[in-house]
């Protein structure tokens, strides 16, 4: 079932044009990335369908229904900014709950839901602290769990690991990636990380300029970039993901590599070449 | 080198000189309020001359008129300009020509501003005019007296009228800051805008929305122009009774004079203080240094 449509949707800011002319669909449940460099109007589209910035042609339609004309706070589609943007009048605890409190949850509810959800991002009895007692990495899982707590129908991740260090960055993911199918939330996931993008989502759109290019399947992206800028994008370097046991890297059963290496999860990057050039092909 | 170092001392020279006189003029108005001006022969310390000015009933109420012109002030003008503020940033109007507009009473002194009260607001003024005009208003007479009143409405409206845009000016930088950022976000978690505007945008406002509220009640309690022209001959609001009393024929009585200084001084102060305790511990609750 197709959870978000978009059609022909252009967005303008002032009297530029940063999207001209955007069709996307999001099946119920799953997980997609928006892949490009910045500036080229991922977040821009986050916004539109958030409704934070206005629409000035086309239309978006949530669970059949349309929502181009709804006033953000009437959508259900909630954004993790990258920035995270906590409330830091409120303890951890209020924060979570805040969309609780919108909704008009009891004060007992609302303390158990919070409890239960950041405990799901692993912050445990981190409920009475302020934001400024966290780090950036706790900031940003309790921004996750306000986000989940409004039960959007919609997710929308805004570069949400861009701000942590590499080593925490992983561990988020892997907590994204479980939360979703925990709750089974629809999710778009805006990145400029390729491995990220290809390495998480069910599908991935590529976007360039304020136009879709490609929207597929990872692998298919891979290995039949629509055209050269798709290909161009992916040219300098690909990452297979996978684990080592006993000295062996493998990919999902494909690729067998004898590394001879500690055990434990790997990435490998191939660099230039590994992308088939369609240009050539046909 | 070593031109590089000395020139910013050099170049706060002049702020530094002022300073010293501005410190300089506040000891001598301690010590002469005190008791202690020896050209005119007075050389004993004493508190006298603040416990007989706190003990005239007059002064006592030109005291509280004072306070009662700053307190209304600076609440009405605070709420006013926020609201203000407020406003300007949900229309998209933080910058150009209506920014430019709200802040004109800025640049009008206050002197001005109250020759603009006393023709708006007189019995036969202008908008009396008007209402009679449009026949809301049958006799001029049936028009509140604004001015010249105990009440000294006309001088806290002429504050407010001045004052206000203050308030907004001094708060939109923050307050469209935290509107874009945070205010953004609520409104994303499903709060509608005014819910996120009273639950996350004002809280987050409120340090530059106090600062502008206390720099408004201090300026109205010492205020001497706005209330001399727009208020009652008794009670006196306190610096125009001070002043009175600075120029007293009977050069002894001087310290008088001095000790109602150090009452406005000591009370400005106390608020001052109250104010940065207050602030400290909100900050230190956000983690902001204040």
């Amino acid at each position: 079932m197709i959870k978000l449509s978009i059609e022909d949707l252009q967005v303008k800011l002032g009297k530029n044009v940063i999207l001209p002319d955007i069709s996307l669909q999001v099946e119920e449940g799953a997980f997609i990335s928006l892949l490009g460099p910045s500036g080229c109007g991922k977040s821009t589209l986050l916004k539109a369908i958030a409704g934070i910035y206005p629409a000035s042609k086309g239309t978006v339609q949530l669970n059949g229904r349309e929502i181009t004309d709804l006033p953000p706070h009437k959508r259900n589609v909630v954004i993790v900014f990258q920035d995270m943007r906590l409330f830091p009048n409120m303890s951890v605890a209020e924060n979570v709950a805040y969309p609780l409190k919108i909704r008009k949850v009891g004060a007992e509810q609302r303390r158990s839901e919070a409890e239960k959800l950041l405990s799901d991002v692993q912050l445990e009895g981190f409920g009475d602290r302020r934001i400024h007692q966290l780090s950036g990495g706790q900031q940003q899982r309790v921004a996750l769990a306000r986000a989940l707590a409004a039960r959007p129908d919609v997710l929308l991740l805004d570069e949400p690991f861009s701000a942590l260090d590499e080593n925490l960055r992983e561990g988020m993911r892997a907590l994204v990636k479980e939360l979703h199918q925990k709750f089974r939330m629809t999710t778009i996931l805006v990145t400029h990380d390729r491995q990220e993008a290809m390495s998480m989502a069910d599908k991935a759109a590529v976007m360039m300029d304020g136009k879709i290019l490609q929207y597929d399947e990872p692998t298919e992206i891979y290995h039949h970039p629509a055209d050269e800028h798709v290909a161009e994008f992916f040219r300098d370097c690909v990452y297979l993901s996978g684990s080592v046991e006993g000295g062996v890297f493998r990919t999902d059963g494909r690729i067998e590599l004898p590394l001879g290496i500690d055990d434990g999860t790997y990435d490998v990057m191939l660099k230039a070449g590994a992308v088939p050039e369609k240009k050539e092909a046909e | 080198m070593k031109n590089r170092r000395v020139i910013p001392f050099l170049l706060l020279i002049p702020f530094m000189l002022v300073t010293a006189a501005v410190i300089a003029a506040v000891i001598n108005v301690i010590v002469q309020g005190l008791g202690y001006i020896k050209a005119f022969g007075l050389t004993t310390f004493t508190l006298d001359y603040y416990k007989e000015v706190l003990k005239r009933p007059d002064l006592v109420q030109s005291l509280l008129v004072s306070l009662k012109i700053a307190v209304f002030s600076a609440v009405f003008a605070s709420v006013l300009g926020t609201l203000v503020c407020a406003a300007l940033i949900r229309c998209r109007r933080a910058s150009g020509g209506m920014l430019t507009i709200v802040q004109m009473p800025i640049l009008v002194p206050h002197a001005v501003v109250a020759v603009f009260t006393v023709a708006l607001l007189t019995q036969n003024g202008i908008i009396p005019r008007i209402l009679y005009a449009a026949g809301l208003l049958h006799n001029y007479s049936n028009f509140p007296d604004f001015l010249y009143g105990t009440s000294y409405t006309g001088a806290i409206l002429a504050y407010i009228w001045k004052e206000a845009p203050f308030v907004a000016y001094f708060t939109l930088a923050l307050m469209k800051s935290v509107g874009e950022t945070l205010g953004e976000a609520a409104e994303n978690l499903g709060a509608s805008p005014l819910r996120s505007f009273f639950d996350i945008t004002l809280p987050m406002s409120m340090p530059a929305i106090s600062q502008a509220f206390l720099i408004i009640f201090i300026f109205a309690f010492g205020g001497y122009e706005v209330p001399l022209l727009l208020g009652a001959t008794l009670p006196k609001a306190f610096p125009v009774a001070t002043y009175i009393e600075f120029q007293a024929p009977d050069l002894r009585d001087r310290p008088y004079a001095m000790a109602m200084n150090g009452i406005t001084l000591i009370l400005s102060a106390l608020m001052a203080l109250a104010y940065a305790l207050l602030m400290h511990r909100m900050m230190k609750k956000r983690g902001v240094r204040a």
